[in-house]
Parts: C-alpha cells; sequence; structure tokens
C-alpha cells in the first residue's frame, strides 16, 4: 500500500514539475532588466543616455558624451529637455552637471507621466551648439 | 483509447483556426519619392530579413536623370555600419545596391551624391513571437510530454495514469484557447507606426505596455520656407506645440513632403523634399521667374492623420527666363511630345465632377503608388494666376486598378500596364476658375497636363 502511495507523488510531481517548467518558458521576462541605455551620435559628439527605470515622476538621467574622437567632450553647458510629443508639452529644460570624465547627471527630471517621451540633450560649448533627440517610452 | 479521440478532436479544432492572426510587426518594402539634387530618384528599401542580413536598396531613375554615382550608406544610432556605391546609368530604371544591417530598431539610409546627403528613417523590425503563440506552442508541447507520462504510468499502474491524462488534457485545453481567442486580441501599438521606434520597442512591442493614451494624434506643424541660397530651398517643419523640430515623420503616399510649389505665373512642381537633419528638408528648385510663390506641404506625423501645411515663399529668378507652359481648358493637347485628351463632366460647385486625361496606350507606371495624380489650386483671382490666396488646394490620386488574387503589395513604378485613362473624382467646393494639374508617368518620365477650368456656381456648394 504504500509503494502504490508512492507512486502518484511521483507522478503529481512531475506534471508540476512539466507545468511550471511551461509557465516559466511561457512568461520568462524576455528582456535582461537593467537601466534604459540609448544611443545617438552627431557628426561631432556621441551621447549615451541612461535612465535606472524610467518611471513617472523623478528620475535620474546619466549622459556620457564624448567627441568624434571618443574622449570625453570639453562641453560649458548641457541641458536635458523633455517633451510629449501627443500633448505637445515641453518641459523646462533641466540642467546637467558635469560628474567628470565626460559623464552628467540630470537630477531630478521630472517626467509628469507615462507614455511616449523624447528626451533632447543639448549641447552648448566652444564649437557651437548640438543636440540629439532620444525617444524613450515611460512605462505604467 | 478515449484520450487519443479527444486529442485528435482538439487538434482537428486548432488546425482550423491557426494561431498567425495576430499582428507582429512585418517588414514590408519602403517606396520613397526623393529629389535628390537635381535627380528625382524613387528609392526603395527592400524588407531585410534576417537580421543581421543584407539589405537591398533600390534607385529607379527617371528620363532625364543624370548618370552617376551615389554612395549609399546605413547608419544606427549616428554610427555608420555599412556602405555601397549605386552607379545610376544613363538608361531610366532601377539600380540596386547591398548594405547590411545587423540589428533590428530604426535605422537611416543614408544617400549621397556628393552635394547633398538624403537621410530616410526606416525600421527594421524584429520577428516576434507573441505570448499567445507562445503559449499555443506550450501548451501542445507539455501535452505531448504528459502523453508520454502517462502512457509510461499506464503500463505500470493504469489507474494513476489519469493523472497525467489530466494535466494533458489541461494543456491541450490552455493551448485551443489561446489559439482560437488570439485572432481576437488587439495588437500593441505598432513602433515606427504609432510609436517612436527604439531598439527596446522594436525588439518585442508585446513588453510595451497598453499605452495610458489611446489618441496617438500629435500636434500639427508649421511650415517654414526660406531660399537657402540660388536654386536651394530649405523647408523646416516644426512642432505647433512646442516650436520642436518635428522628426517623426512618416512615409505616406511614397514620400515623406510632398512639397507643392506654384509660381506667380501658374507653373507647378511637385517635388519630395530629401530629409538632411531632424526636422529639415532641403530641395533644389531653380525658379524661373521671381516674385511670391505659394507653397504646400503635405505630410503624415506619426500617430496622427494626413495634413496640409501652405505658406508664401518669395523667390528671386536663378534660372533663364522661359515661357510659363499654356493651361488651355479640357480637349486634346500635346505633352511632352505625346498627345493628351483632358475630358471634364459639366463642374458644377458642390456637385461631384469627373476629370479624365487620356494618354497615347495603356502603358502607364504607377507613380508615387498611384495611377495618377490630380492637383487643384482655386478658385483664382481675375485675371491673376496666383495661387497663394487660393482657398482650395486639393491633391487626388487615382489609384492602380485592383488585381484578383494578386500578392505582394502594390506595383511598383517598373509595371508599365496601366491606362490609357486616369480618372478623377472631385467635388469642386466654390464656383470659379480653377487651375489643374494632372500627372502620371509614362515611360519614365513624369508628366505634367496644366489646365484650367471653370466651375459652374450651383444650389449645392459649400461655403
Amino acid at each position: 500500500m504504500t509503494e502504490t502511495r508512492r507512486k502518484p507523488v511521483v507522478l503529481i510531481a512531475t506534471v508540476a514539475v512539466v507545468v511550471a517548467g511551461v509557465l516559466a518558458w511561457l512568461w520568462w521576462p524576455s528582456g535582461e532588466s537593467g537601466p534604459t541605455v540609448l544611443d545617438a551620435s552627431t557628426a561631432g559628439h556621441t551621447v549615451r543616455l541612461s535612465i535606472e527605470s524610467p518611471k513617472a515622476g523623478d528620475n535620474t538621467v546619466s549622459l556620457t558624451i564624448t567627441d568624434a574622437h571618443g574622449r570625453a567632450a570639453p562641453l560649458d553647458e548641457v541641458t536635458v529637455e523633455p517633451v510629449m510629443p501627443q500633448m505637445g508639452h515641453a518641459l523646462v529644460p533641466v540642467p546637467a552637471i558635469a560628474t567628470g570624465d565626460g559623464g552628467f547627471r540630470a537630477a531630478p527630471t521630472v517626467l509628469p507621466m507615462t507614455g511616449q517621451w523624447e528626451i533632447t540633450v543639448t549641447m552648448r560649448g566652444a564649437s557651437g551648439q548640438d543636440q540629439v533627440v532620444f525617444p524613450l517610452l515611460v512605462r505604467n | 483509447m478515449a484520450f487519443a479521440a479527444v486529442v485528435l478532436a482538439l487538434l482537428a479544432v486548432t488546425g482550423a483556426a491557426p494561431a498567425s492572426a495576430d499582428g507582429a510587426p512585418v517588414g514590408a518594402d519602403l517606396h520613397i519619392a526623393q529629389t535628390l539634387g537635381d535627380r528625382e530618384l524613387t528609392v526603395v528599401i527592400r524588407r531585410a530579413e534576417p537580421v543581421p542580413g543584407p539589405l537591398r536598396v533600390e534607385l529607379v531613375t527617371h528620363t532625364g536623370t543624370r548618370p552617376g554615382p551615389v554612395l549609399a550608406r546605413t547608419s544606427f544610432a549616428g554610427a555608420v555600419t555599412s556602405s555601397a556605391t549605386i552607379a545610376l546609368g544613363a538608361a531610366p530604371g532601377p539600380y540596386d545596391g547591398t548594405l547590411r544591417v545587423d540589428r533590428p530598431g530604426p535605422w537611416e539610409l543614408l544617400l549621397d551624391d556628393g552635394e547633398q546627403v538624403a537621410r530616410i528613417p526606416f525600421v527594421v523590425p524584429a520577428l516576434v513571437t507573441s505570448p499567445w503563440e507562445k503559449t499555443t506552442y506550450g501548451g501542445f508541447v507539455a501535452a505531448g510530454v504528459l502523453l508520454l507520462v502517462a502512457l509510461g504510468a499506464a503500463v505500470k499502474r493504469p489507474r494513476f495514469a489519469l493523472v497525467p491524462a489530466a494535466g494533458m488534457v489541461a494543456a491541450v485545453a490552455v493551448a485551443v484557447t489561446a489559439a482560437l481567442l488570439s485572432a481576437q486580441i488587439t495588437p500593441p501599438p505598432a513602433p515606427g507606426a504609432a510609436l517612436d521606434p527604439t531598439e527596446g520597442t522594436v525588439d518585442d512591442p508585446f513588453a510595451v505596455p497598453p499605452p495610458s493614451i489611446v489618441d496617438f494624434s500629435r500636434p500639427p506643424v508649421n511650415l517654414l520656407a526660406r531660399a537657402e541660397g540660388p536654386g536651394k530651398l530649405r523647408a523646416d517643419l516644426v512642432d505647433g506645440s512646442t516650436g520642436r523640430p518635428v522628426d517623426d515623420l512618416l512615409v505616406h503616399d511614397n514620400a515623406l513632403v510632398h512639397l507643392v510649389l506654384v509660381s506667380p505665373a501658374g507653373r507647378m512642381w511637385h517635388l519630395h523634399p530629401v530629409r538632411t537633419a531632424p526636422g529639415s528638408y532641403s530641395v533644389r528648385l531653380d525658379a524661373p521667374e521671381t516674385g511670391d510663390y505659394a507653397v504646400s506641404a503635405e505630410l503624415a506625423r506619426r500617430g496622427g492623420g494626413v495634413q496640409l501645411a501652405r505658406t508664401k515663399l518669395s523667390l528671386t529668378a536663378t534660372a533663364p527666363p522661359s515661357p510659363a507652359p499654356a493651361a488651355p481648358g479640357p480637349g486634346p493637347r500635346q505633352v511632352g511630345g505625346m498627345p493628351v485628351d483632358l475630358k471634364t463632366t459639366p463642374l458644377t460647385a458642390g456637385r461631384t465632377g469627373t476629370v479624365t486625361a487620356r494618354f497615347p496606350a495603356a502603358d502607364l507606371q504607377p507613380w508615387l503608388g498611384m495611377l495618377g495624380h490630380l492637383i487643384v489650386v482655386g478658385p483664382l483671382p481675375d485675371g491673376a494666376e496666383t495661387a497663394i490666396g487660393a482657398p482650395v488646394w486639393a491633391h487626388a490620386h487615382a489609384m492602380t486598378p485592383v488585381v484578383p488574387g494578386a500578392v505582394g503589395g502594390q506595383p511598383d513604378e517598373t509595371v508599365a500596364a496601366y491606362g490609357p485613362d486616369v480618372a478623377f473624382s472631385y467635388t469642386f467646393p466654390l464656383p470659379g476658375r480653377y487651375r489643374l494639374w494632372v500627372q502620371a508617368e509614362r515611360g519614365y518620365s513624369v508628366l505634367t497636363v496644366p489646365a484650367t477650368v471653370e466651375v459652374a456656381a450651383g444650389n449645392g456648394e459649400s461655403r
């Protein structure tokens, strides 16, 4: 009797493992979690923008800006300007503070709601003004 | 035995409703007209699949297109990834080159004729499996595994085979439900058409949550046109709410921007400026007259509909003066060395009229995806051809006939099998004198048929 009682346990365990395996395969997050990293280049600058899990509310935008030779770009002023294109809302530019070695940090960058945003990074330096635009989707 | 029968019955049901109906974005060939320097080209970007892989680009030239090399490059996030030189020959027709794309996402095709660089945005889609498809496949895989377990159990202890068998039925039920319901599930907003494409949204549109908004439309554009130098026009598009450059134009009727200009003497140009920078478009035009030109831009923003922006531009003549082509009333005339007969039904304001142009033979080619284009401007003031104040500014199309059973999308320009009649229906809203231009392509040459019509006052006109 103990023999026959053990069998269903093995079977149920097998079924459970199969079901769990299939469910895990189905719903395993496809993308690796981590900061949203976006790249863009112009003739003079290469910009990498990174936001730790973009959300409605306060966000920290980190930028790494290099020049055409891959060195930290000498810039006087960098601003981050969020725009919500569907609403036609432009927000007040957020100044980005240099953190050294081509790094800049704009915090807090307030994105008041979820949806499609466009983040314009404006760089001003001795060579004039340069801009790149990053599309950014802020999820619910 | 009973289980096998159930499984077979369920398989038959799912076979009748395949799970392929859900809308993963599928790439299609992109046809874009570009007025690059002094050349009017149709750029065809063939669907790239698989990725990484080759990207075929064709440049279709027209009669009189100057031969010479055009450097094509692909660029991702501002960095050039591949290049090819496409040598345009003297004979009109398609000339191709092969580039390379190495990942899905928003790309740019750069076309450089030595003077100007056109930057054409396009999206390379990823092959995406929807969650419903995964559920269907997963359910059937689980059912198969459980069937084996059940068979194994049935050999030793038939009673306990019920446990995996029940699991198998559940798995099949899940798979069948997903397969049957997937057709009714709304696909996610398409990156590139509704949402700004990024590497993330293109790679997995299903990871995008339902948007907090349902209306994807965007504010109207302001059109800023100016002469940038002799023979060079620049049109900047800025957002009507934020003043920022508009960099989300969709390909609409095979072009990013349809720029139509009418000179003070009534000459018409239908050009397709090249995108030189975000929101900045440039085109070459040698103005034969000095004066105020009426300018219009027809375009579509991402997530929004088509819009028409109009403005006025003062130009100084840069081309040697020449007489403007005559624009007679309906009747036979010679256009580009061939006889064309233009007929209209009696035109009354507020009633649908038909304008028909008959070309010599049934060998017309589609231009901008259409058999013909009709541009209507009016009513014009008495004794003047200036179109700046014209309240009506319309662009009607004659469609290529639908061929039953045709696959592969619209016919491209190399198909010379349409016509000879090109008919347009248009309701003139106001009475008065109108200027018309019928445009169609024959022998790789775009023919423009100018005409003037009088529209009688009727009792059905709109005001």
